[in-house]
């Protein structure tokens, strides 16, 4: 027998070969559609907010934070049996974290369902966890290794096509500012877990903003 | 250039290419807000930067996704996704349309995959060379790498996605690409 894929036959359990019609055809199609309406709301929305800003430029270099999202899941588990708690603690939480150098991040947390099957109990436990949490408390000191070395090879850096090309930077307050994301997720997770509840079914999503997005971004 | 020239050339420049740009942050980040705000951010630090514009309209087009292309990266530096199903849907806006393909969802989202899972430096230029439309060259100037180099960066990415596409998927019950088997001629 013998696996086909596009314009290739290979013998089964031998490497399938996909041709260069078939790759293109595949990058091509994997192109996401988006709903792009043609009046682009955003870009008028952006561009009539420009004139503005360019007004309020150096007071914007002042207040510009450094902008970020994550989502931790710890994936999809089986329904429990345990009744949802009566105080409802879905509201995402917000915490301002003063970063090493004195620059301060706005955070929100917020547990949410997440997988095939999610765990309405666990998911509960999760948001009651966080409501309760004294994150100034957390120590990220291990969060803060980890998130650096996880990032170190995503640093780029190349030759630019002209000397004052600039090149971005890693936030280094979004680094603090994703440490404690981790630490809120572990400490999370750990409150579940001591209740008896599987730490699956739920992820949370976590934006942030610092002072330092700007210099971040335009390498100054 | 006066002041008001540059802004007038700077205005002009946005205008043709905002749309485009906002598509490509849409494609790359996933969620609306978030490719709102990246816009934003492109435009502002566009704007900080024009008087670094280049005067060719085409040159100025591959230099505002050369913004555009720093500020994503940042953002999705930022970004730490640990459920496979977050990551689909964020990356991919418009699952729901995906059926109208010629190839089944299961295979574009493989191939997806194989492309999020590339080194970043590899997977932006297999990006906008398939997605956005410019050409090797152009990716390579958007990305401010030598066209060798880029050329080198494509040929690789090429190999590694034809070896995980190839790759069987040990963790669905259905192949990666639809497999098609058949009696062997020989």
């Amino acid at each position: 027998m013998a696996g086909q894929v596009g314009g290739a036959t290979t013998d089964q359990g031998s490497p399938i070969v996909i041709d260069d019609d078939t790759l293109d055809a595949l990058l091509a199609e994997a192109r996401p559609e988006i709903t792009h309406d043609s009046e682009c709301e955003a870009c008028a929305r952006t561009a009539g907010a420009r004139a503005e800003q360019r007004a309020r430029w150096p007071r914007r270099v002042a207040i510009a934070g450094a902008a970020g999202a994550v989502v931790l899941s710890v994936g999809a588990g089986a329904a429990a049996t345990v009744g949802l708690p009566f105080i409802d603690h879905s509201a995402p939480v917000e915490h301002t974290q003063t970063v090493s150098n004195g620059d301060q991040c706005y955070a929100t947390y917020r547990f949410v369902a997440d997988g095939r099957r999610p765990d309405p109990a666990s998911l509960a436990a999760a948001q009651a966890a966080l409501a309760g949490l004294d994150i100034d408390s957390l120590d990220i000191s291990d969060d803060i290794t980890y998130v650096t070395d996880e990032y170190a090879d995503a640093d780029w850096s190349g030759p630019g096509p002209r000397p004052d090309f600039f090149y971005p930077a890693d936030s280094l307050d979004s680094v603090e500012a994703q440490a404690l994301s981790r630490a809120v997720y572990d400490a999370v997770v750990t409150e579940v877990r001591t209740q008896g509840l599987r730490n699956r079914g739920f992820s949370m999503e976590t934006e942030w903003k610092c002072d330092d997005f700007e210099t971040a971004i335009t390498g100054d | 250039m006066t002041d008001a020239a540059e802004s007038s050339d700077f205005d002009r420049v946005a205008a043709d290419n905002t749309a485009d740009i906002h598509g490509y942050l849409l494609r790359r980040l996933g969620d609306p807000e978030d490719a709102a705000e990246a816009l934003n951010d492109v435009l502002l630090t566009a704007w900080r930067r024009h008087d670094q514009l280049p005067p060719d309209p085409h040159a100025a087009r591959l230099w505002l996704f050369g913004v555009a292309a720093n500020v994503q990266r940042n953002q999705h530096r930022a970004r730490t996704r640990r459920s496979a199903l977050v990551r689909r849907l964020m990356s991919d806006p418009t699952a729901r349309n995906r059926e109208a393909t010629g190839h089944p969802s299961h295979a574009i989202d493989a191939v997806r995959d194989a492309i999020e899972a590339l080194p970043s430096e590899l997977g932006e230029l297999v990006r906008l060379h398939h997605w956005e439309g410019f050409s090797l060259a152009e990716a390579a100037t958007i990305l401010a790498i030598p066209a060798s180099t880029a050329r080198t960066r494509y040929a690789a990415a090429r190999r590694r996605l034809r070896d995980t596409l190839r790759a069987p998927d040990d963790q669905e019950a259905e192949p990666t690409l639809p497999i098609q088997h058949s009696v062997p001629t020989s």
